[in-house]
């Protein structure tokens, strides 16, 4: 998938001005809200924490606390489990009607 | 081992250590514990788990084997195993680096569960899952081949609370067996690895195939709970030196 990321190596789902495009599966899946908690550093660059420690890429860890990126990621399952369910039964409803009328 | 605490009291001529803070590293002295820190400690306390969180306090976590273990007391012994260092600072614990004087040099505090030169460590398990196991583990290193369609996987019991660590590392060197298609991931996972599902890593280096030995490592900070350390290597042939948390 595309995700941004900004020069402090954080993700976002949009384009916006400071932010470019990469290509990556390690957030494949993953909610809006989750992906705006990760940090993505690319392979061949390096981003210096606030202590001065180095992280070389590709590295991907969370930025935000990762229980509620657990949590978003959890409900957005859920929330997709249900919608996809009501979509089925939509279906099948289309399906039972166009039966009938096709007797 | 019996767990205990030190904290700070008024004199000290019976400890055989002392605790020095600041951004400049001290006069080395035998046992001498540096905390580098900008900020003024107000006291400290060595205790396995969190403390209560007190302005200015240093907490030194320890555990049950450490790299810069020392005997705490001038007669008799209170052997102390340091692996970790905080400090609160405007009411939340902040890592801080802290390093012990000791054989004449300065040592890092890390928490390892593979060393080089001592194997896996105490208290530490290995488990690989694989359909065709092609590894050995010795004190050195664990060496591991395989060929393409039988990845091999490993962690790392019991589970290590994240919390407590900044970051983790792993130091290793891998061969590509087939292309750059195949590579190793290392890192943190909620869980124990399943044959042939990919693992659910909360957070990684990954793109690893081809490098002399060198180490990588991973920010942790922001991970919860307890994690399971996960090397992921499919088709790639791969010696682990060391792996450890700080």
């Amino acid at each position: 998938m595309t995700i941004y990321i900004d020069s402090d190596y954080k993700c976002h789902g949009t384009a916006a001005e400071g932010r470019r495009a990469v290509e990556t599966t390690a957030l494949d899946g993953k909610c809006p809200a989750y992906i705006a908690g990760y940090r993505y550093v690319p392979a061949g660059e390096s981003w210096t924490r606030e202590d001065g420690t180095v992280f070389v890429g590709e590295m991907v860890a969370p930025w935000l606390d990762s229980r509620a990126l657990m949590l978003a990621q959890t409900q957005y399952e859920q929330s997709e489990t249900e919608h996809m369910a009501e979509v089925a039964g939509l279906v099948d409803m289309i399906y039972e009607s166009d039966m009938e009328v096709i007797g | 081992m019996s767990e205990g605490f030190i904290t700070r009291r008024g004199g000290g001529s019976e400890l055989s250590f002392d605790v020095v803070g600041g951004t400049t590293q001290p006069t080395g002295k035998a046992n001498r514990i540096w905390v580098n820190t900008s900020d003024t400690i107000t006291s400290w306390i060595f205790h396995p788990t969190q403390p209560t969180a007190i302005e200015g306090r240093v907490w030194f976590k320890t555990d049950t084997v450490s790299d810069t273990a020392f005997n705490a007391i001038k007669k008799n012994s209170i052997w102390v195993y340091p692996i970790g260092c905080k400090q609160v600072i405007s009411g939340a614990w902040v890592d801080k680096p802290a390093k012990t004087y000791q054989n004449g040099a300065w040592a890092d505090w890390r928490k390892y569960l593979f060393r080089s030169g001592s194997g896996l460590q105490a208290g530490v398990s290995l488990t690989f899952v694989d359909t065709y196991p092609q590894h050995t583990v010795n004190s050195e290193k664990i060496n591991w081949s395989n060929s393409l369609g039988n990845g091999n996987v490993f962690y790392f019991s019991p589970a290590i609370v994240m919390a407590e660590y900044s970051q983790l590392h792993f130091d290793l060197k891998c061969t590509a067996q087939y292309s750059a298609e195949n590579k190793i991931s290392v890192g943190a996972s909620p869980s124990v690895p399943v044959l042939n599902t990919s693992v659910p890593f909360d957070a990684f280096v990954g793109g690893i195939y081809n490098t002399t030995r060198q180490t990588f490592s991973v920010d942790v900070t922001s991970i919860q709970g307890a994690k399971y350390l996960v090397v992921d290597a499919y088709a790639v042939l791969g010696e682990l030196y060391n792996v450890w948390l700080d």
